[in-house]
């Protein structure tokens, strides 16, 4: 047997030179590799820049859950709020490509980033192809902005909408039975006219929001409403329109966007980003639930129900 | 174990590997204890080898580091714990046909049967070296190495329990079989499941 263990043992050595050889092969080739070819910040750790998305139209329960990045307020106040609350945290990045949303969700969004510009974090907004009305509306809460040249942005205003299918039921020979407390109570129905008294009541609402979007705009960008109030009729505009406007700051990408965040909160340039991106198989089905958004657009249309909003609606 | 080791057994248990996996299940049927450490040095032997392996065929990156030191040690226990599961099967198997039960010894033999996995890498080395289809050959050697440690596993279930070849050969397929069937319904169960979900948003 000496012999045949001869031969083992130098199969033996044969596999651990093998094994140094694969791994000095392995720590040359990483030398010439990119970092992030499978991960985003593979490096994230000390103080840093967090970053929150609002993809989509802004509502209140329209949360993302555990498998998408949801626009609703309150999975992103809880991302905001995640922030907030970690010390490592030094800026904010808010990425928008959202055409706005319920007057109510935004305006929770806009107050959450308030109340984190009042602790000093840095809140930098970068849009995306669209941030119109309540993304705006976000968007004039950070402390610095940066739109695309060609983003779509502006759209200052709100907008009630509800159909008014009184012809098609008087056609179809439809009749509705409505027994209510008070004459406004079926304000908005889809099956009458509304009247005079009505849409006077509906403009109140539509002014105060109005008003509102208007003060908050103008306390977040530091600007008189005087000077918003012209091009604060509801015109969407370019990125580069809304920079003459000084609706927003800069024009830039999201990368410039993170190099901003960088110099306002004195970081260095290898700085951790916390992305919330998640994992793999969450971004799977996410895909799996993009693919179905007929389903979703039926479902709010069968639900019919009239809401105010900072929304652009083409 | 320590005779196990200062006694140069393990060199020939390798050696056996290689040539005469029947006289290394009679080997094991005698000396069962000591020689399950061993086995384990093997399992975890042959997990850094296969992630050594993986890493040269991939984009090597930083967290190449975090596979050879925490992932090497959950390699090794994933490698274990199946072990252990896949031996408890056969040997549910071994004693639902009337035959002795015999853990032990199987786990040795399993353990033992995954060593050619080792030559893995230097084969590979050789197809990454010169730029030569190595993924092909990773497959393919793979593919050969695993038939190859199931018939160690089979001539070894065949030795323990003194039963013949093609008769161990189905007392080894069976777990696979049975697995099979499960994750086949398990599968059909979940897609349902997740039909079921989607369609309801």
């Amino acid at each position: 047997m000496d012999q045949n263990r001869k031969i083992v043992i130098s199969i033996l050595i044969l596999l651990v030179l093998s094994s140094i050889l694969a791994i000095i092969d392995i720590s040359i080739t990483m030398q010439g590799t990119k970092r992030d070819v499978f991960f985003f910040r593979p490096s994230a750790s000390g103080p840093g820049i967090g970053i929150v998305r609002i993809y989509g139209p802004i509502t209140i329960n329209e949360n993302g859950g555990t498998i998408a990045l949801g626009a609703g307020s309150d999975s992103v106040i809880d991302r905001l709020s995640e922030l907030e609350a970690d010390s490592r945290i030094k800026a904010v990045i808010v990425r928008i490509n959202s055409p706005g949303g319920t007057v109510a969700a935004t305006q929770e969004i806009y107050a959450k980033l308030m109340k984190m510009r009042k602790k000093n974090i840095i809140l930098i907004a970068s849009m995306g192809e669209l941030a119109a009305s309540g993304g705006y509306y976000i968007a004039s809460a950070c402390n610095y902005i940066f739109a695309n040249y060609g983003t779509l942005t502006g759209s200052i205003g709100v907008i009630a909408v509800s159909p008014n299918l009184r012809g098609l039921f008087d056609k179809l020979g439809i009749k509705m039975n409505v027994i209510k407390s008070g004459k406004y109570k079926d304000i908005l129905s889809a099956y009458r006219e509304i009247n005079p008294e009505e849409r006077d009541l509906i403009q109140q609402i539509i002014d105060s929001s109005y008003r509102k979007f208007l003060q908050d705009v103008s306390l977040g960008r530091n600007i008189p409403i005087s000077e918003i109030e012209p091009y604060a009729d509801g015109r969407v505009m370019s990125g580069e329109a809304a920079m003459k406007y000084k609706l927003v700051d800069e024009l830039g990408s999201m990368e410039d966007a993170e190099k901003k965040a960088r110099q306002l909160a004195k970081l260095p340039d290898d700085c951790a980003v916390y992305d919330e991106m998640k994992s793999p198989i969450d971004r799977i089905l996410m895909m799996l639930m993009s693919a179905i958004p007929s389903v979703r657009v039926e479902q709010r249309m069968l639900e019919q129900i009239p809401m105010v909003e900072y929304r652009y609606q083409p | 174990m320590k005779g196990f080791i200062r006694l140069y057994k393990w060199i020939d248990y390798t050696y056996l590997v290689f040539t005469d996996p029947k006289k290394l299940a009679e080997l094991i049927s005698r000396e069962e204890t000591s020689s399950i450490p061993a086995g384990f040095i093997v399992v975890a032997f042959v997990v850094a080898i296969e992630i050594l392996a993986q890493s040269l065929l991939k984009i090597q990156t930083p967290f190449f580091f975090t596979k050879i030191t925490y992932g090497w040690i959950l390699g090794f226990l994933a490698l274990s714990f199946k072990i252990v599961l896949l031996s408890c099967m056969i040997d549910f198997v071994c004693q639902f046909l009337g035959f002795a039960g015999s853990i032990k010894q199987l786990l040795a033999i399993m353990t033992f049967s995954l060593l050619p996995h080792a030559l893995l890498l230097p084969a590979l080395m050789i197809f990454h070296v010169f730029s030569f289809a190595p993924v092909f050959f990773y497959i393919g050697i793979s593919m050969v190495l695993a038939i190859w440690s199931a018939y160690i596993i089979i001539v070894g279930i065949s030795q323990i329990h003194s039963i013949e070849f093609f008769r161990s050969i189905m007392i080894f397929l069976a777990p696979f079989v049975a697995t099979g069937i499960l994750v086949f319904f398990v599968i059909v169960l979940l897609s349902m499941n997740i039909t079921g979900y989607l369609s309801v948003i």
